[in-house]
């Protein structure tokens, strides 16, 4: 194998860096194809799982005859196939595309990825297969039993792999700002994600060990993945860079300092030192530091141009997924203080916050990938404009009702929790019409996620009409296909 | 001390090790100080935004 010398041109010559996009975008098109119809298989899966266990919260009785379809085994299934099979698998085909794009290499050995891609669906069979069985490492996010584990080990070494030597042959000088994401996260993950599964602890020990990993596994791989596709998407939609590239780096570096600590916050009032709580407490409570940085860039990037919104849908997903990126990362700090943690910590509360985080700021901003990214893989334009609005206000819909009614019948029920002159089951009863709401919630995204799924298979069969330009174009597209803004005077 | 707080300060202090060695890293590649060169690596050749010229420097006193 010949390795071409690095050239360290960031800015090419058209024709240069025309074949350099077509080179890279021909490595990536079969892996990212594969991991993104397994994302899509598994979200659907996914959901479905979840509204069956919000809707024993109204019909206790049902499917209650045998063992794998009891609450326990249903929501556990639910939370591992959207977790590790749509948002993983759907963020790898998102990093694998665009990271060859980035730093204008070809990928390294795409095989490596099919292979990975194929290695990750068999975990997720086997994984959900036995937690269904009952057979579990009975812990939430670590469900799924050790020698299953060793799969996904062994797959995620093998993307990792691809995409890290890729990396190594790169022909920019810089990396750009999801490049540093990536790499952190392809890092970060495998070290949690080990550790955790190491069969030593026990106890409160395992009890520690479990949220650590918990909460990294959504701030050190799926925020910084997510992340990475946000600062991709943004400025590519819009024609327009980063607002200040110095202060993407300052959120960078603030998640990677500040993130690791956050994961005991879910144990407070448990058994553990109290220094172990309070780190965990300073360190969500400084996670603002990140958040703002990117929460102010991504703002000064779309200021003047908000009306973008009405015309690229890849933008509308990825910009309300920001939003929401925020908003959840800030009711999470204030979530971790302990005056506010002890009314809502064993309530519908926490529930309603993480699907806030997962659901409303990494899916989103993947169904914003998702529109951007397919056309280009499948060189067909997405056959319908409606279908893509129903997704998008059936998703956001659906979030906002989930969400909203958890958190307002989560903190009655701490409140009634905490009340010693009520008995237990008044805090039980308290959240009964907020239960409904959540079954309303789940239902509109369950239905999104079918509109989805369904428009995602028309697209990648190439049905519905010829068009030239996208769907969902009222008067001008935003899009790389059609006219673009002009580019700015230099700040 | 316990084996889940040796394994949880041993992995944080591995990534602490890898965290500054890429700062330091990052820092001396100049990728702090030439940040007017990364942020336009988004774009591409299918992309119609041109970047800018470099400003010219000012006449010298």
């Amino acid at each position: 194998m010949t390795t071409a010398p690095p050239v360290f041109e960031d800015t090419p010559a058209p024709e240069v860096a025309l074949a350099e996009r077509v080179t890279a975008d021909r490595s990536t098109r079969g892996p990212v194809l594969l991991f993104f119809h397994s994302a899509v298989v598994w979200l659907v899966i996914g959901s479905l799982f979840g509204l069956i266990a919000s809707l024993k919260f109204q019909f206790p009785d049902w499917l209650t005859g045998q063992a794998m379809w009891t609450f326990g085994r249903v929501r556990s299934v639910h939370l591992n196939a959207v977790a590790y099979g749509w948002t993983s698998m759907a963020l790898i085909g998102m990093a694998i595309w665009m990271v060859p794009r980035l730093v204008r290499a070809p990928l390294f050995m795409p095989g490596l990825a099919v292979a990975a891609a194929w290695g990750w669906n068999l975990f997720m069979i086997l994984g959900l297969g036995a937690i269904l069985a009952g057979w579990t490492d009975g812990m939430e996010w670590l469900e799924i039993p050790l020698p299953i584990d060793a799969i996904v080990a062994v797959s995620g070494g093998l993307m990792a792999l691809s995409v890290l030597v890729t990396v190594a042959r790169r022909r920019t000088r810089h990396f750009y700002v999801s490049v540093w994401y990536i790499l952190a996260a392809m890092v970060w993950f495998p070290i949690i994600f080990v550790t955790a599964n190491l069969p030593v602890f026990a106890g409160v020990e395992q009890a520690a060990v479990n949220w650590w990993y918990g909460h990294n596994a959504l701030g050190l791989w799926i925020t910084p993945m997510s992340l990475a596709g946000a600062y991709y998407l943004i400025p590519k939609v819009l024609g327009r860079p980063v607002h200040s590239y110095n202060l993407s780096l300052v959120g960078f570096w603030a998640l990677a300092f500040f993130y690791s600590l956050n994961g005991h916050h879910h144990l407070i009032g448990g058994p553990l030192p109290t220094w172990v709580i309070t780190t965990s407490i300073t360190a969500s409570v400084m996670m603002v530091i990140p958040v703002a940085a990117t929460a102010v860039n991504f703002h000064s990037t779309m200021i003047g141009r908000f009306d973008a919104l009405r015309y690229s849908p890849t933008l509308r997903f990825v910009v309300m997924g920001c939003m929401i990126y925020t908003a959840a990362s800030l009711q999470g700090s204030v979530e971790a203080l302990r005056s506010f943690n002890r009314v809502v910590h064993f309530t519908q509360y926490t529930v309603g916050h993480a699907h806030f985080g997962l659901y409303g700021f990494a899916s989103f901003i993947l169904f914003g990938a998702y529109y951007f990214i397919v056309p280009r893989l499948v060189d067909w334009e997405w056959p319908s404009g409606r279908l893509i609005r129903v997704h998008f206000w059936l998703a956001l819909g659906g979030i906002a009702v989930y969400v909203g009614a958890l958190c307002i019948g989560g903190w009655f029920q701490g409140q009634a929790m905490l009340d010693a002159s009520r008995p237990f089951m008044d805090s039980v009863n308290i959240t009964k019409p907020y239960l409904i709401g959540r079954t309303v919630g789940g239902a509109m995204m369950v239905l999104a996620h079918l509109v989805f799924a369904y428009h995602y298979w028309l697209m990648v069969n190439r049905r519905g009409p010829v068009r030239s330009e996208p769907a969902w174009s009222d008067r001008r597209s935003y899009t790389m296909r059609g006219p673009l803004p002009p580019a700015e005077p230099p700040r | 001390m316990n084996t889940a707080g040796l394994a949880i300060l041993g992995v944080c202090a591995v990534g602490g090790v890898i965290a500054c060695v890429a700062f330091i890293w990052a820092m001396r590649s100049g990728e702090f100080t030439r940040s007017d060169d990364a942020r336009w690596l988004v774009f591409d050749d299918e992309d119609e935004v041109k970047r800018p010229e470099a400003p010219r420097p000012g006449p010298k006193a």
